[in-house]
């Protein structure tokens, strides 16, 4: 059987084609590209209504700044314990705060790591209850907070508390002193 | 005398049907990025209503179904300070007629359901704060939303929305916050629609 030898001519490239087919895959693209932009669309982020109610809380989550975070639980009365017995002096409130704010401040790696302690610590114990107090400054976008509400709102026995308050209306406080376990805060 | 046909060989151009199939691919895609937005026919109602201009990264209003309250934050910078607006936007309480958002806004505007917050809200204390035009619009549209609904839902939990860019203060969606927390039994669940 004899096979016909394909000439220089039957080889040419058919440019206009070959345009056409580029134009077209390049506004694929495009539209692709903003059409991901677009399918972001707006995050819907379902949250139990905060219960904003006078009681005890088992962590304090102060927003300090875009990255910062104050993270005060329980190791927070060592904290202060051991200060108070080191020194052999009491702090006034400013110190508590300073103390507090150099021991247990957070940034996002950090705070996402005390997540993860505290949801593997209730998982352990299902039984047992939390309450976490959030405090946000009101200058700062919501976005802080509810991010981490979205954090707690999965775990059914997690409570939170969500409030407008700066570092300062703590150091301003009228006192935080620390009683058998618990810090108290009177703001 | 007997003619003959010429014979053209029928193959098919495989680079113009690619051109084609790639021609209504894109097409179909466009199309259906518009209907899922509905951006177009909204902000023709939008524009209906000759507010001033804004600079937001926010659609105004999409063509979703609105089942909840919503209660909407919009930044207008039209004055050349940036100050917030709050849209109040109902839903209808009727089992067989659902309304979309854009038809809610509407709504909204007919019925003055907005207001707007000064500019400086982040130095007003909080009893201050919560006696503006927009918080006691807030206030009363909870209270009212709750009243209704168990009027005409019986014992469903009625759900706040509040849809706001990330970049609204802390401020602003605390005191919604607070009005729900203050109807907790009421008010089990909030929804924040955030846009980044």
């Amino acid at each position: 059987m004899a096979f016909r030898r394909l000439t220089h001519e039957n080889r040419k490239l058919q440019m206009v084609s070959l345009i056409d087919l580029i134009f077209i895959l390049l506004i694929f693209f495009i539209i692709t590209s903003v059409m991901i932009k677009m399918s972001r669309g707006e995050a819907q982020l379902y949250i139990p209504t905060p219960k904003n109610e006078p009681g005890e809380a088992q962590v304090l989550i102060q927003i300090l700044d875009e990255e910062e975070f104050l993270w005060v639980d329980h190791t927070a009365i060592d904290t202060l314990n051991l200060y108070t017995y080191k020194r052999r002096t009491a702090l006034n409130i400013q110190g508590k705060v300073d103390l507090l704010l150099q021991k247990m401040t957070l940034d996002s790696a950090g705070l996402r790591a005390r997540l993860d302690a505290l949801m593997a610590e209730s998982a352990a114990d299902p039984n047992k209850d939390y309450f976490v107090l959030i405090r946000c400054p009101d200058r700062l976008p919501y976005y802080r907070a509810t991010a981490l509400i979205e954090e707690l709102v999965d775990l059914p026995s997690f409570e939170y508390g969500c409030v407008a308050g700066t570092i300062e209306d703590i150091r301003n406080s009228r006192g935080i002193q620390v009683q058998g376990n618990v810090i108290q805060i009177d703001l | 005398m007997a003619f003959k046909r010429p014979v053209t060989p029928r193959t098919l151009e495989l680079t113009s049907l690619i051109d084609v199939v790639f021609l209504l691919l894109i097409f179909f895609m466009v199309t259906f990025a518009y209907s899922l937005t509905g951006e177009l026919s909204e902000s023709q109602e939008y524009a209906d209503v000759a507010l001033p201009e804004t600079k937001t990264q926010l659609p105004v209003v999409t063509d979703d179904r609105l089942d909840n309250l919503l209660i909407q934050i919009i930044p207008d910078t039209s004055g050349g300070q940036m100050f917030r607006k709050v849209f109040v936007l109902w839903p209808t309480f009727s089992d067989t007629l659902r309304i979309s958002r854009g038809q809610a806004f509407s709504s909204a505007i007919k019925d003055s359901s907005f207001a707007a917050f000064p500019p400086d809200i982040l130095s007003l204390a909080g009893e201050e704060f919560a006696t503006l035009p927009p918080c006691t619009l807030i206030t009363n549209s909870i209270r009212r939303y709750v009243a209704t609904d168990r009027i005409y839902r019986g014992n469903g939990h009625p759900v706040v929305e509040v849809r706001a860019e990330e970049t609204t203060e802390f401020k602003i969606v605390n005191f919604i916050m607070e009005q729900c927390s203050a109807l907790q039994d009421a008010i089990p669940q909030i929804i924040i629609r955030t846009k980044s």
